[in-house]
């Protein structure tokens, strides 16, 4: 399954292979199965959750000139509450 | 070209034995640490940046240290006290070091922008004071 994502990534989208496609997908998709609780169902919203943080990098730095990887604050900030507010959850 | 490896071992085996050390420690007590690309890339950020403001390399050194202090009181505050997932909470940490380095880091970092650096760096302290807080008063 992995490697058809990784497939689709390169013939889909960048259309060529770099050393740099692709870094940190598979951590992204570890923290998205962790953050769906390992429902394929849940993974979907998810995925799509942290896919829209990755995207909203690329506006950022058109709008403001800040690197699009600085989007990883806000991913990281939303995932560190989510951590913490695992055991409320677990009650 | 055998002395130029040896030395090149030592110069870029110094780092990965000290992130090594500190990863020993948490691995000896039952952490599995993936956070420490996370603190490092912290420390990186905080030593230069009190290096370039202070123009002192041990100051920075120690703000360095510092600042792996506190990306390892978050982690060590997720996961002792909220039961977190190790693991999410490690390669969230990683993730955070490497946005914290590209956000505050962008291009070089001249005298002039050291200010507003610590501008960006008193609001970030100040966002992780309320949500310390915040946390107190969701637990209790």
């Amino acid at each position: 399954m992995a490697g058809i994502a990784g497939m689709i990534e390169i013939a889909g989208i960048e259309g060529r292979l770099r050393p740099a496609t692709g870094v940190n997908y598979g951590y992204l998709g570890f923290l998205a199965a962790w953050m769906a609780w390992n429902h394929p169902l849940r993974l979907i919203v998810s995925a799509f959750v942290l896919g829209m943080i990755s995207v909203a990098g690329n506006s950022l730095e058109i709008g403001s000139g800040l690197p699009s990887s600085s989007v990883y604050i806000l991913m990281a900030l939303v995932l560190f509450f989510l951590l913490g507010s695992g055991r409320r959850l677990n009650k | 070209m055998i002395a130029d490896i040896l030395t090149g071992a030592f110069r870029s085996g110094t780092s990965v034995m000290l992130a090594s050390q500190g990863e020993l420690i948490s691995e000896r007590a039952g952490v599995i640490n993936l956070g420490t690309e996370g603190s490092m890339l912290a420390g990186a950020l905080g030593g230069f940046a009190v290096t370039a403001w202070t123009g002192n390399p041990w100051l920075g050194t120690l703000a360095g240290g510092l600042c792996g202090l506190l990306i390892s009181a978050i982690h060590a505050f997720l996961v002792l006290t909220c039961h977190a997932n190790q693991l999410a909470t490690g390669l969230t940490i990683m993730f955070f070091g490497m946005g914290l380095t590209s956000f505050f880091l962008d291009g070089d970092l001249s005298a002039s922008k050291s200010s507003v650096l610590i501008r960006y760096l008193s609001l970030t302290y100040r966002i992780f004071r309320f949500w310390a807080r915040f946390y107190s008063i969701m637990i209790r």
